[in-house]
């Protein structure tokens, strides 16, 4: 039996989700360090190295200044990541708190209802672009223009989700018991928006960690000294007419299997936190 | 028309992180139901009747582990091949039928299912639903709309359509008063004299006693006894294991008494 | 004294009804589905306020505040308890019961860890049963709390629902029952409340008193 048949034969189906959790968040989190590891010098020109294809000692080749960019987009990553969480973090404490304003009353409910369905349907990149261009671009920029694009979604799961446990029958129980409003938002409401919180945390990671990449790539984001993905991917888009196409294949492969380890992270996680898994 | 061989089902169920386990839930369980008789399987919520019926209609969950054998009519049962012609099944509860369409509708589709050609459908499905006592009017709603008494009468109006031999009912009394109740299960009886197999499935054991012919009692997955329902009398005395003689003696109509030891 | 007065609720669910509910007597309340069982129970218990008409304990309101001496037994266990809650900790959030009050309501030990949807129904329903019977309770709505038990689990409820001195009000399509526990039943008919004739009401009292006896000699 081969190792993956092994795993479901003595795994079930939750522990499955949570292994391939860890082991995705293993993954980023061994390149954030090796790329934290590597050596600066490999992040300054050395002109002699110019544009070297992907080979020994070079895993993803040097971009037009000889620079190894493989370092570079191992830097590139932990920026963007970086970004991703400040801006996922401020999405999420928006949503939270509007959530838990909307609970207030009705009044409120339907303030916060008329202003996440304005703003879901507005476009969000032209959005950005513009939050971004007004407060100067950098990276506090960036993370208020995906901040403050980002929130609807969330805000929108969890004033249902709130709802929800509020007009449950079990909550008027908990009242008829003499709990007050305090026990029931700590016992009650917490434990059920806690796993939609954090679900919803990482999986607006990626969310936050493209959008960055796309700023970036359009200009309006992070300054280009300072590596980021978008920042590479928009170097290499003048270089792909000369065949230099690792400039821009690479960066955007690893941003890929980044994403494709926070959506990992995100399934373990879920499955960690729900206690009614799937059989298996 | 149906024997039910030994049958074992059990779910496999993740246990912590990494182990999983076998819960059974139905042991080693014999039955038969003949033709024109009415057998009724009781036991307790939890005591894996609804099992049965979703065993011999195909329906168990992906996760179940199912032993033993199934045969209608002396062959290997095919659920695929006889559920919808030759068996049907009247289901628990409306969340059965699709909240969107007609009832009447419904009906007609099941007239489909049963392999009626699409001419006779409609007249075959008014007809269905007029055996029950239900008319136009009911036909025109949807199910959320129907009493719970309603709801049943129309999903026994589906089951019935086609030639089905043998009919499954599971809970056929849950949530509906006595009338009702006992108008379903007059239904039923009516349908086995005339000459088909029902098997019901209930906790409700003073519902149809007076019913039903036979009674399979069910206790956390295994059969206590199959007993005719005249066993069922005076204290009890004619049924052969002390689980059925407790359960008979329980009945608020007859004595409401708990077990021995409280 | 749990008095009820006056009530209308439901846009003529409930159109006028009044009942009382003495300390330690049990009543029986029937009547056809969608009547407004179920409502009127709610309104008895504090969870539905009435659109009109009051509900009085000892003369004053019911408490907005702390544990309410009425309390409701529903008739979906289910919904009744937190789905992300531990068996454990639903017994234990209106007061601490112990084990041998565990035991005599058959909920087992290895049940404290599970998850409510891991239980049965019927299972379910003893645990939300035995979670509502904190000190200071003084009555039980009970609405349709033993139709999904088989009579066996049913059989053995009862006397000890009956045997802690609560005031009962049994909501129930089960005429057989309603004789068993009531000394006076409703029913619910058309927005009001009809006085539904016991019989032999001498001869059910005393057969109450014969099977009383029976049950206290058996445990």
């Amino acid at each position: 039996m081969n190792a993956r048949a092994k795993i479901k034969a003595r795994v079930n189906a939750r522990g499955r989700l949570l292994l391939t959790g860890l082991t995705a968040a293993l993954l980023l989190g061994g390149a954030l360090l090796a790329g934290h590891g590597m050596d600066a010098a490999l992040l300054r020109p050395r002109f002699g190295l110019a544009a070297l294809p992907p080979g020994p000692g070079y895993p993803f080749g040097t971009d037009a200044l000889g620079r190894d960019l493989l370092a570079r987009s191992l830097r590139g990553l932990e920026t963007s990541l970086l970004v991703g969480l400040l801006a996922a973090t401020a999405s999420t404490l928006i949503a939270l708190l509007l959530a838990g304003l909307a609970m207030l009353g009705r009044a409120a409910d339907a303030i916060v209802g008329l202003a996440v369905e304005t703003c879901i349907g507005l476009p969000h990149l032209v959005l950005m672009i513009l939050v971004a261009f007004a407060l100067g671009g950098g990276v506090g920029a960036v993370v208020a223009a995906v901040a403050l694009t980002h929130w609807p979604v969330l805000t929108r799961i969890l004033r249902a989700e709130f709802q929800a446990v509020l007009t449950a029958d079990y909550v008027i129980h908990a009242r008829r018991f003499g709990h007050g409003p305090w026990f029931i938002l700590r016992r009650h409401l917490l434990p059920h928006a806690l796993p939609q919180l954090a679900v919803g945390f990482v999986l607006m990671l990626p969310h936050a960690i493209l959008h960055e990449a796309a700023l970036t790539f359009v200009g309006f984001g992070i300054a280009p000294a300072r590596p980021s993905i978008g920042g590479l991917l928009a170097e290499a888009l003048g270089s792909l007419s000369a065949g230099w196409w690792w400039l821009g294949v690479l960066p955007g492969a690893l941003l890929l299997a980044a994403v494709l380890c926070l959506d990992g992270i995100a399934s373990g996680l879920r499955a960690w936190l729900s206690p009614r898994v799937a059989e298996a | 028309m149906l024997e039910v061989a030994r049958l074992s089902i059990g779910f496999r169920r993740p246990l912590g992180l990494w182990r999983r386990e076998i819960v059974p839930a139905l042991r080693d369980i014999s039955l038969q139901v003949q033709a024109g008789e009415m057998l009724a399987v009781i036991g307790a919520s939890g005591a894996g009747k609804s099992l049965l019926a979703q065993a011999i209609l195909g329906l168990l969950p992906a996760h179940a582990v199912l032993s033993g054998a199934l045969r209608y009519r002396g062959a290997p049962l095919d659920p695929a091949a006889l559920r919808g012609r030759r068996i049907a099944l009247v289901p628990q509860s409306i969340a059965w039928l699709d909240p969107l369409v007609r009832t009447g509708r419904q009906v007609e589709w099941a007239a489909g299912r049963a392999g009626l050609p699409a001419a006779a459908r409609r007249p075959a499905a008014t007809a269905a639903l007029a055996r029950f006592g239900l008319g136009a009017a009911a036909a025109r709603r949807f199910p959320h709309q129907l009493s719970g008494g309603m709801a049943r009468r129309a999903m026994l109006a589906m089951a019935t359509l086609g030639q089905a031999e043998l009919l499954i009912a599971d809970e056929p009394t849950n949530g509906l008063d006595p009338e009702n109740a006992a108008r379903v299960l007059n239904h039923l009886r009516t349908l086995a004299d005339a000459g088909r197999g029902v098997l019901v499935i209930s906790h409700d054991l003073a519902a149809v006693l007076p019913l039903a012919d036979r009674v399979a009692i069910l206790r956390d997955g295994a059969l206590q006894e199959t007993a005719p329902a005249a066993a069922f009398r005076g204290n009890g005395a004619a049924l052969a294991s002390p689980y059925a003689r407790a359960l008979w003696r329980a009945l608020p109509e007859i004595g409401f008494l708990p077990a021995e030891g409280g | 004294m749990l008095v009820a007065h006056g009530l209308h609720h439901g846009g003529g669910l409930l159109d006028g009804v009044s009942l009382t509910l003495a300390p330690g007597q049990v009543v029986g309340l029937a009547g056809p589905s969608g009547a407004g069982k179920t409502t009127l129970g709610r309104l008895l218990a504090g969870h539905l306020v009435p659109e009109r008409g009051t509900v009085r304990l000892d003369g004053v309101p019911l408490p907005a505040r702390g544990f309410c001496p009425v309390q409701l037994l529903p008739q979906t266990a289910e919904l009744a308890v937190n789905p992300r809650w531990r068996i454990g900790r639903i017994l234990e959030e209106a007061y601490t019961p112990g084990a041998a009050a565990r035991r005599a309501f058959g909920i087992q030990d290895t049940w404290l860890r599970r998850y409510p949807h891991e239980l049965s129904g019927g299972e379910l329903q003893r645990v939300v049963i035995l979670r509502s019977l904190a000190p200071g309770l003084r009555y039980l709505v009970a609405d349709e709390i033993s139709a999904m038990l088989d009579p066996l689990t049913q059989a053995a409820l009862w006397p000890h629902l009956l045997g802690q001195g609560l005031g009962i009000l049994v909501i129930s399509h089960n005429a057989a029952l309603l004789k068993r526990l009531a000394t006076v039943t409703w029913r619910l008919e058309g927005g009001r409340l009809h006085r539904l004739p016991m019989g032999d009401p001498a001869g059910a009292a005393a057969d109450r008193e014969k099977w009383r006896a029976e049950i206290s000699e058996r445990v």
